[in-house]
């Protein structure tokens, strides 16, 4: 039996502002347990919340960055339970009237529509040991953004192509440090499936905090193929809350939804309605910043470099920023030759040390000076790897480098000849062999002048000589 | 010392005729024992330590607010910082706050000396004072009756004289009903006036801090220090400190004052005959002082309890839901459970009628239910504020009652819904966010208790209303 | 308004909702109490409401006269870090703790 699946995300993101949504305390989740708390984030009596204009101006941001229609005047929520990490035993968001919505994400063959973009608060953390659990009261008032998506992705590819853009968009814009790792961005899924062609919708789960685009990816497949196995025996998928194993790669339930959840949801009524003027939006607006899909075209047209390239650099605004400050520098240059080095070689170390691209020793102008010194023959492109993982580590320019490793290529002709002509004349089988057609023994020949330069020999002035030298 | 409001307090100690270590004396005489129970904590040794600093202020300077130097208390819902704060409740028996509330530190500033921390109805929710576990407060004239709540400590302490004034708050009228029981001057500021972080939340679009004192001069004294902006509240309307002593005191020179007073002759006509009369001797006594009066309608009004108490109970079930034995508190920690701990702490935490409107209000607001009550209760709410503001088109204030009758006595035993009713004529003015002010007026010839009517003013007028009431004060005399 | 039959069922509900418990008197107690009320709230079905929408502060109508002086963004925080309290004082209160957190029972659930 073919079904298809009907699959809806809500996402989670922390705002990277200083200060949390309705106190002046710093976020800092992973500082000392408990040492970014005061009365208001933990809920003493007396307490009230007062807005984090910056989150606003975030969250109106996000809503113009996926095309949402902003409403002028919404409204705060309690959603009222009881648990450990929720001081005031209510969370403050927004039910009724959010921020924005009917909003919408184009990926590649699909435009995902947003239903809503609601502003709320974060909880503290708990840590379990055995019978007892610890509450951290760090996190807990930190503001958060959730954007939920009508049910429009039908397979796991979908659902990570758009977190993916989703969480470009939000780290372009400035409003999240995108770190899933550190809980910057959580994703809850809810799935059903139904025959192919069927109106109605299925019985539908909900995997809840993913925070890895594998995990996603992981959790939707599994629950495909988990819930069809059921239908096909005619039996019923129940409705329930379900968490992922990342060991396991299987989904588990934690509780039946029942009506144990009645949340009471009330307007605020220590909050004021967030009311917007079109005069604030459009001054939010001019500070939004190139988003990653127009930054794309513009690389592929005013460089001309391939999509494939462009993609790559535009995945990370930083890695984006550094190849358009490389390419100003390098001005008229070879920008293939540039999104080369950088998507390759440079990339590399930079994967391999871990470190942002930020922060590393090879700034712009120093990854320009070595690719100018390759393009006027100062070194070979294979020298110059090597000086380039030099200037990674030690923090040296191009040409101190060179000058300290003596690595300038040799473009002697002279020496280069005199070179060439001893290796001709000791191996005359290998020249009888490369006039016969055995083209691949230049290499042996350029190969060889290279060992006598210690590999500094300019290699095509070498193949050049040699070339002349046997009259090819 | 024989006088026993701050205007006069202030200005013996402005003429160094008294010095604040000797008002002090006096009142700590006069709290004895504790008997009326007013008091759930006494700051003596804070209060004598803020004395003689005033005390030394003063022989340099003179007083440098109204309130220099003068003994008050708080209401026991307002935040202190160091100073346990019980909310009147065992749920928060041992909780000392780490900051300080707007109301606490405001106060502080302005060198009030604080003598303690009185008593009230849990959480605020009472008409009488009975409901706390730090025992009943005693009307100080006749310890058979009820003092009025749920600020009856603030009344009590203000009428035995071991305070100046005292700061209660006003959600439902929890200061103008104790306030009429004993014969003082009860204020509620319009909803939004004065800041209300620091003040335990009972009912957050309800709440007010509310001073009762012995005259309406205090009221303008106390009102100045309690208007400036707070950055903390964010539904305070932050129009700036409001100082309008000297346009009350410029009433002594004028010979006339005008004002028009709506009322509604089935309010007056419907309160028990000894109150009713007294309501019509202070109404002919307003019109022989230049007084005008129209008759006005408020269609909705007797629907006023209802809607008050869906939204009051709602919003309280929310603001109390965080008191669960885990960050502070009282706590059934010894349980096997976290579950445990949360049900056993909060049903020996709380009081009964606590308990009884966090059950109304939790079930207003459940699903399937809420759209019938709660939201059709803001619904009305809307209608009655309407009312008044269809209402001032004709006049500058309300004459009302503030109670149908007078002070009760402790025997007499009134289930949980004609308790609400004596806050029938209070309750209209917190949905409407209006200011008011209740004006003690004459004795019950039924019992001899005090009388008296309220104004209810139009909102963020408050300066109008104190006028005028200064106006009946100044007449009166 | 649907008449409510405010049973022993209702109320035990939403004490659970509330964390509270009842023993038997009180939940009868309460019964009647809930029943009484809620007869003195059906009155609010004589009121027409149809076109009337909720009224959630009593500020909103005293907000339009003060426009001028005022803006939604008076009551906002502007995003600059302030000192926090000191951790001994967040616990304080705390009535169990353990390496500077609030220590309970283990949550039954796992998130």
């Amino acid at each position: 039996m073919t079904y298809e699946a009907v699959i809806g995300l809500e996402i989670h993101t922390q705002l990277d502002t200083k200060t949390k949504a309705w106190c002046d305390c710093e976020i800092k989740v992973n500082g000392f347990e408990n040492h970014y708390v005061c009365e208001i984030c933990s809920g003493h009596p007396g307490t009230l919340p007062v807005l984090n204009k910056t989150s606003v101006d975030y969250a109106i941001k996000l809503a113009l960055a996926t095309n949402c229609r902003i409403n002028h005047c919404s409204f705060f929520d309690r959603k009222n339970y009881f648990y450990p990490d929720l001081p005031k035993g209510y969370q403050i968001t927004q039910y009724h009237t959010p921020i924005a919505e009917d909003g919408f994400v184009e990926i590649e063959n699909k435009k995902i529509r947003i239903q809503r973009i609601q502003m709320e608060e974060d909880t503290g953390k708990s840590q379990h040991e055995g019978n007892t659990s610890l509450i951290n009261l760090n996190r807990a008032g930190t503001p958060l953004l959730e954007i939920v998506t009508d049910p429009d992705f039908s397979d796991s590819t979908e659902a990570v192509a758009f977190l993916k853009k989703l969480h470009a968009i939000l780290v372009y814009l400035g409003v999240s440090k995108g770190d899933m790792q550190h809980g910057n961005l959580r994703c809850d899924v809810n799935l059903s499936l139904r025959k192919k062609g069927e109106q109605k919708f299925g019985t539908r789960t909900e995997v809840k905090n993913l925070n890895s685009f594998r995990s996603v990816e992981k959790a939707i497949e599994y629950e495909m193929s988990r819930q069809s196995k059921i239908l096909d025996k005619g039996e019923k998928v129940l409705q329930q809350t379900m968490l992922f194993d990342v060991q396991t790669l299987k989904t588990r339930a934690i509780r039946t939804k029942s009506d144990a959840d009645d949340y009471r949801y009330f307007v605020e009524p220590d909050l004021l309605p967030l009311v917007l003027s079109e005069a604030h939006i459009e001054r939010v607006k001019e500070t939004l910043p190139e988003l990653p899909d127009a930054k794309k075209q513009r690389f592929i047209e005013i460089y001309d470099i391939p999509e494939y390239d462009a993609n790559i650099l535009c995945s990370s605004k930083e890695l984006a920023d550094y190849f358009e400050s490389s390419a100003q520098l390098y001005d008229k240059g070879n920008y293939k030759q540039l999104s080369n080095w950088i998507m390759v070689e440079l990339l590399k170390l930079v994967n391999e040390s871990q470190a942002s691209i930020t922060k590393i020793n090879v700034t712009a102008t120093k990854l320009v000076e070595l690719l100018k010194l390759i393009d006027n023959g100062t070194i070979s492109g294979k020298i110059a790897k090597d000086v380039l993982v030099e200037m990674f580590d030690t923090n040296k320019s191009a040409s101190e480098v060179i000058e300290k490793k003596g690595v300038k290529q040799n473009s002697d002709e002279d020496q280069l000849r005199t070179y060439a002509e001893e290796i001709i004349k000791n191996h005359p089988k290998e020249v009888e062999e490369l006039k016969n057609g055995r083209d691949r023994l230049m290499g042996f020949f350029v190969g060889q002048v290279m060992k006598k330069t210690k590999g500094q020999a300019n290699p095509q002035m070498t193949s050049e000589i040699i070339k002349k030298l046997l009259g090819l | 010392m024989n006088f026993k409001s701050v205007h006069e307090a202030h200005f013996a100690l402005k003429n160094k005729e008294i010095s604040s270590r000797e008002l002090l004396d006096d009142c700590i005489k006069n709290l004895g024992q504790n008997e009326n129970n007013a008091y759930i904590s006494i700051t003596k040794d804070l209060a004598y330590e803020q004395a003689k600093k005033c005390d030394e202020e003063i022989q340099k300077n003179g007083p440098s607010t109204f309130l220099t130097g003068i003994p008050y208390t708080l209401k026991d819902l307002f935040v202190t910082k160091g100073i346990r704060t019980t909310a009147g409740s065992k749920i928060l028996y041992n909780y000392i706050p780490p900051f300080n509330g707007y109301v606490a530190k405001r106060l502080e500033e302005a060198q009030g000396v604080l003598v303690g921390k009185v008593s009230c109805d849990q959480f605020g929710m009472g008409s009488s004072n009975e409901h706390t576990p730090f025992g009943a407060v005693f009307h100080p004239t006749n310890k058979d009756y009820v003092p009025g709540g749920s600020s009856g400590g603030s009344a009590a302490a203000v009428l035995e004289k071991s305070c100046f004034y005292s700061i209660g708050t006003d959600t439902g009228g929890s200061v103008r009903l104790p306030s009429n029981f004993c014969g003082l001057v009860g204020f509620k500021p319009s909803y939004g006036r004065i800041s209300r972080f620091g003040q335990i939340a009972y009912g957050s679009s309800l709440d007010q801090a509310a001073p009762l004192t012995n005259s309406v001069v205090d009221q303008a004294m106390i009102f100045k220090y309690l208007t400036q902006n707070d950055e903390k509240d964010s539904s305070q309307v932050p129009l700036g400190e409001v100082d309008c002593v000297d346009s009350l005191l410029n009433l002594k020179k004028i010979k006339k004052h005008n004002f028009t007073l709506g009322y509604s002759k089935e309010f007056l006509d419907n309160c028990r005959d000894d109150v009713k009369d007294q309501l019509y001797e202070a109404k002919k006594f307003l019109e022989s002082i230049g007084v005008k009066f129209v008759e006005v309608e408020f269609p909705h009004f007797k629907y006023s309890v209802a809607v008050y108490y869906i939204i009051a109970t709602s919003e309280a079930s929310s603001n109390l839901a965080r008191f669960d034995g885990i960050h502070y508190g009282f706590s059934k920690k010894e349980q096997s459970n976290l579950e445990s701990v949360y049900v056993k702490s909060r049903s020996e935490g709380f009081g009964d009628e606590v308990k009884r409107r966090i059950i109304l209000g939790t079930f207003s607001l459940s699903s399937g239910y809420s759209d019938e009550y709660y939201n059709k209760a803001c619904k009305v709410r809307r209608l009655i504020q309407q009312d008044f503001l269809n209402a001032f088109k004709k006049c500058d204030g309300i004459f009302s009652p503030v109670c149908a009758t007078t002070a009760f006595q402790f025997s007499e035993k009134m289930t949980p819904i004609q308790m609400y009713m004596n806050d029938l004529y209070t309750i209209p003015v917190n949905l409407a966010g209006l200011p008011s002010l209740a004006f003690p007026f004459g004795k019950s010839s039924l019992n001899g208790m005090p009388t008296g009517f309220q104004i209810i003013g139009k909102a963020f007028e408050e300066e109008r209303l104190l006028q005028n009431s200064y106006w009946i004060e100044l007449n009166k005399s | 308004m649907k008449k409510i039959n405010v049973d022993e069922k209702l109320v035990k509900h939403v004490a659970m909702l509330a964390r509270i418990e009842l023993d038997e008197k009180k939940i009868a107690e309460f019964q009647a109490n809930l029943t009484d009320i809620l007869q003195h709230v059906e009155e609010l079905n004589e009121v027409n409401v149809d076109s009337v929408k909720p009224m959630f502060t009593p500020l909103e109508n005293f907000i339009e006269v003060y426009k001028e002086k005022l803006s939604n963004e008076f009551k906002q925080r502007i995003d600059n870090v302030r000192p926090s309290l000191n951790v001994k004082e967040v616990l304080k209160n705390a009535p169990d703790q353990q390496d500077q957190q609030f220590k309970i029972h283990a949550v039954i659930e796992d998130e």
